[in-house]
């Protein structure tokens, strides 16, 4: 079987050109479905071109006269955004089109071919040559592109939507980012008028646990030598406590030591439940 | 395809296609299958995507077969294409047809 796709002004063509077996119209039918549903065509209107395609097919083999066996049956499809059009090419001695095309008896094997294809297709035109015949067939686009443009609407549709709520997102982002970052440089331009460093820390700490929405805050220091964290200020008197030692051992529970320790950000529940011994849990008493 | 026996039916399952390729191996093998104690065809076409004027052909036959015995043919569960074909062309007044709910 040989194909050719050929772009044309106003359609998209294929050529097939496929041998005079039944074997080989199935396969041309399926490149042929695989070439309607690229066009865009619903898949009611590929099935109606498909079957009708391979009757007209089925008989250009069976009708095929002596010797006519080797002439390969061409099947030429235009897709345009109007119709689809089918021409069969085949070699056989043709046939007188019925006026009327009605449906056999019930018990008839045969017979149906014609008027499947005068019941699937809109417009159909029957060319009887000498040695060669040409069945055109065409089929109304129902809806042209609206099959594929559909889903594809949707789909950008959602994106949109998604891509609004990240922008969404970002922008209250940027915004709490910028009011920290505005907090920061006026406490920082306080800080070189002040040498009251413990009210600046408390100030600073107050401005971003309002902006961050915390519940408490705790600000210890490392001592010099760099073996004891000490509270400098704190949200709570509470939380006014005792200074903890710096130690790597591993049975050290608390969690302001292993985050010192480590110089990582150490997330926990905001429940306020903290491991045994550790002094935060004077935030769950009274 | 499988083709199996269950009482007097005879069950012919995971059918593709019924074109004019394969048809006439379809009717044939189904006759073959067919024992004196079946009287009765069951084919399920939940599988099926295509079926050509042949293959309603090979069908018809079938049913003629089993007439003889009094039996009869009763397709399952068309896909929507089979069954667009098998209401155009009146197939429905010859088959028992089940429809999957």
């Amino acid at each position: 079987m040989t194909e050719q796709s050929l772009q044309l002004s106003h359609s998209v063509a294929l050529h097939i050109s496929l041998p005079c077996q039944l074997d080989e119209v199935r396969h041309a039918a399926s490149r042929l479905t695989d070439f309607l549903r690229e066009q865009g065509l619903g898949i009611e209107e590929v099935q109606a071109c498909e079957l009708a395609a391979v009757e007209a097919c089925n008989n250009a083999v069976q009708y095929a006269g002596e010797g006519r066996g080797e002439e390969p049956i061409s099947l030429d499809v235009h897709c345009a955004q109007e119709a689809i059009e089918l021409r069969i090419g085949d070699h056989t001695s043709g046939f007188i089109w019925p006026d009327e095309i009605t449906l056999p008896a019930a018990d008839k094997e045969r017979g149906r071919g014609l008027f499947l294809i005068n019941s699937l297709m809109d417009e159909i035109g029957y060319f009887r040559g000498k040695e060669a015949n040409c069945l055109v067939l065409r089929k109304r686009r129902q809806e042209p592109q609206k099959a594929l443009v559909a889903p594809v609407l949707q789909h950008l549709a959602h994106q949109l939507r998604e891509s609004e709520q990240i922008i969404s997102d970002m922008a209250e982002e940027l915004s709490f980012c910028y009011e920290s970052l505005s907090a920061i440089f006026r406490c920082s331009a306080e800080l070189g008028r002040t040498h009251a460093f413990k009210e600046f820390s408390e100030r600073l700490l107050s401005d971003l646990a309002q902006i961050t929405s915390a519940d408490w805050f705790i600000l210890r220091l490392a001592s010099r030598e760099g073996n004891k964290l000490s509270v400098l200020t704190a949200s709570e008197a509470k939380l006014k406590l005792p200074a903890l030692e710096l130690t790597s051992a591993p049975e050290s529970l608390s969690l302001e030591v292993k985050a010192a320790l480590s110089r990582q950000d150490l997330w926990f529940e905001g429940n306020g439940s903290f491991e045994e011994g550790d002094p935060l849990n004077a935030l769950a008493s009274g | 395809m499988k083709v199996q026996t269950r009482g007097d039916t005879l069950a012919i399952t995971g059918l593709k296609e019924l074109a004019a390729a394969n048809s006439q191996a379809f009717r044939d093998q189904v006759r073959a299958a067919l024992g004196e104690e079946q009287k009765n065809i069951e084919i399920d076409l939940s599988q099926m995507m295509f079926i050509d004027s042949c293959g309603l052909g090979a069908l018809i036959s079938l049913h003629k077969t089993v007439c003889g015995r009094q039996g009869q043919v009763r397709l399952l569960y068309p896909t929507p294409p089979v069954r667009q074909i098998l209401e155009l062309t009146r197939m429905h007044r010859i088959f028992e047809i089940d429809q999957r709910s």
